[in-house]
């Protein structure tokens, strides 16, 4: 990239300088201006950011305050009250609460769903970083990723006959005489479907981190006593946060969301609060409330994000490495 | 009770490959010992099995009488430095010191005076809480030295811990390196492909190639009696040449092409043998005919580079470099020119491997 000396030092041709205020001089000098180049480079992603994200979250903001249709009805805030009923919130009456009720609920198997899929990450992810030859990682790797290439959709039906109560599991545990375990049609189907759907997302960034991960320092930790639990802790734990983090929340945020695992395998114990923002916008055709409950989902995941990023950084400021977030 | 190091008929294999082959040596304590070879000759393998971190495929390793050849890394009383330092970059200065003692469950205050004696031991003090990616390459070195000594090792494992410092620094390095290890009076046990940087720090030095010992001695007796052709070649600058081996009533000679150089004879050497000779070029003398053994030839070439200068004489085909110290340049001889060159024959040493 030149720098703006390239220009105030005069015409490329060589020339002395004549005409400073020539338009040709002026639209050279602008089309190596900072913002030229940035507005240029940007422009498209930043009107497609408009088109496709920006102009649908601010119409769900404008419906969320709206009685009716948008512009033409009162301005109201009940639909936000509606989902937090201020005197049931200062009673603590929970049993009048049935959207927090079932947003803490989404969010709830949202963090379980992210502690298991990192759980399950850290060891495969640590043999595939450090361990595993090199001439196997690629296709180790291609493992993981190639699920992708089937359906969601199809993935997750294949899981009622795995889970369902005359299913795989239940009959294997019928053959081997233990009591059938109720796993469909409730929190532990969504829970197990997104675990499944997720864990890639968890392992992918984590596996960057572990194997960006300096062996010697894993060798230097055990040389000097550390017993192989401190050694996560000391060394591998901080050293692969960053992955951690950035897959742990990409998950968190997914599933705060999901809506086809729980009504496939969820029932009504493992439902989810965006089946019930699908409700009001399918079958009640309450979409001013659907509109507010939207918004209220959108604002306390990205709280949750912001609380966890601060965690985060804060853990790594903790351990010394001054700063810097993801 | 001695804590001798004892590394005896160690193998080790991966899979097909056999990286280290019946190595066997004994560092006597407090001594300098280098594993000395071009990369992939084993002795990194070598010093990891002695760390603890591979495990010999036979053979053992034993501290004084103590067998620690299956020991975990951290229960043997030895500490490694590595190539690349191995520095935790999360942790300061002197979280990195005093990593060894918080697994060994030091109360924190003992710590902090302890890593304080450590930084002062590598003249680094007071930089506890300066980020590792604050220091120099240099610093770096240090920090990694003072973490490894800070558990109080019996024996230190250095893998070409200068490898990437620059060449000033790493001289400096080396002479610091061995006066800390004489200071502290513990093993160290360094593996470097630096033939300069062995000479100049060892006590001992094994000189390894494929897998195998090819000569193990003291600095002197590697350079000035090399034992085979490798380490004659690979240990300094010298004149190879190939010959045959003959006997001549009394003495020997090794017939190179249309010379023959005379030698000490050697029973062990059958006559008509293929061998090797090998010259020292500071060894040979150029306008002397006084005693040893003397050749004439033509300058070929004459190299200056500063205060020595290599002078190429073709001696009937072979071609043999005499490097001389230069007091003063118009002292040189000229390409093209005649000239006698000498040696002592004790200087010619005859490799049969």
């Amino acid at each position: 990239m030149s720098s703006p000396d390239d220009v105030s030092t005069g015409p490329l041709s060589g020339e002395p300088s004549h005409g400073r205020g020539g338009v040709r001089d002026r639209l050279l000098e602008w089309s190596d201006s900072e913002v030229f180049k940035g507005s240029v480079s940007l422009g498209p992603v930043l009107a497609l950011l408009t088109v496709f994200y920006a102009i649908p979250v601010a119409l769900l903001l404008v419906y969320s305050v709206f009685a009716g249709d948008a512009f033409e009805s009162p301005l109201t805030l009940e639909h936000f009250a509606r989902f937090a009923d201020l005197s049931a919130v200062l009673s603590l009456s929970w049993g009048d609460l049935p959207y927090i009720r079932l947003l803490a609920r989404s969010l709830g198997i949202a963090v379980v769903v992210t502690v298991i899929s990192l759980a399950i990450s850290y060891p495969i992810t640590y043999y595939l970083g450090q361990h595993a030859p090199d001439r196997w990682k690629v296709l180790l790797v291609m493992l993981v990723i190639i699920p992708f290439w089937t359906s969601y959709l199809i993935r997750t039906y294949a899981w009622i006959p795995i889970l369902s109560s005359n299913g795989f599991i239940n009959s294997a545990l019928g053959f081997l005489g233990l009591p059938a375990l109720p796993l469909l049609n409730n929190y532990v189907g969504t829970i197990v479907g997104l675990v499944y759907v997720f864990v890639p997302f968890t392992i992918l960034p984590m596996y960057a981190s572990m194997d960006g991960l300096d062996s010697h320092l894993i060798e230097a930790a055990r040389d000097l006593g550390a017993s192989r639990w401190r050694v996560f802790r000391e060394v591998i734990f901080p050293l692969t946060l960053p992955g951690a983090l950035a897959g742990g929340l990409f998950v968190f945020i997914k599933c705060a969301a999901a809506y086809v695992t729980p009504a496939l395998l969820g029932g009504t114990s493992g439902r989810m609060f965006a089946q019930v923002i699908e409700t009001q916008f399918g079958s009640a055709f309450n979409w001013n409330f659907g509109a507010a409950l939207s918004v209220i989902l959108v604002v306390v995941v990205l709280g949750s994000l912001y609380v966890a990023v601060r965690l985060g950084v804060d853990v790594k400021r903790g351990r010394g490495l001054g700063g810097g977030g993801l | 009770m001695t804590s001798d190091l004892h590394v005896e008929n160690v193998t080790k294999d991966f899979g097909d490959v056999r990286a280290v082959d019946d190595v066997s040596f004994t560092v006597e304590e407090g001594k300098f010992l280098t594993l000395l070879g071009p990369s992939g000759c084993g002795k990194t393998t070598t010093l990891r099995m002695i760390a603890g971190f591979e495990t010999p495929t036979e053979g053992q390793v034993r501290l004084g009488d103590r067998d620690v050849t299956d020991e975990e890394p951290y229960r043997r009383p030895t500490s490694m430095v590595f190539q690349s330092y191995a520095l935790f970059p999360h942790k300061t200065v002197g979280e990195n010191v005093g990593f060894g003692l918080k697994m060994r469950e030091v109360p924190a205050e003992e710590r902090a005076e302890r890593v304080g004696e450590m930084l002062e031991l590598v003249e680094l003090p007071g930089t506890e809480d300066r980020a590792i990616d604050e220091l120099s390459g240099g610093q770096q070195q240090r920090i990694a030295l003072a973490r490894a000594l800070i558990t109080e090792p019996e024996v230190l494992l250095l893998d070409e811990p200068l490898g990437a410092l620059d060449l000033k620094l790493r001289k400096n390095m080396q002479v610091e390196l061995k006066n800390l290890q004489e200071e502290l009076g513990i093993t160290f046990v360094y593996v470097t492909h630096d033939q300069e940087e062995a000479l100049t720090m060892s006590d001992e030095i094994v000189v390894l190639n494929d897998g195998e010992i090819e000569q193990r001695g003291t600095p002197t007796e590697i350079y000035e009696n090399p034992r085979t052709r490798f380490v004659a070649d690979f240990i300094g600058d010298t004149n190879l040449l190939d010959g045959t081996y003959v006997r001549n009533g009394d003495g020997a000679a090794v017939r190179c092409g249309a010379v023959e150089l005379p030698v000490s004879p050697i029973d062990s050497i059958a006559d008509g043998t293929d061998v090797s000779v090998s010259i020292r070029p500071e060894k040979i003398r150029i306008g002397e005919t006084a005693g040893g053994v003397s050749v004439d030839g033509e300058v070929v070439d004459v190299i200056y580079q500063g205060n020595i200068a290599k002078v190429h004489v073709d001696v009937g085909g072979a071609r043999l470099v005499s490097e001389r110290q230069v007091v003063d340049s118009i002292d040189l001889p000229a390409a093209g020119s005649a000239c006698t060159i000498n040696w002592d024959r004790e200087h010619t040493d005859v490799l049969t491997g």
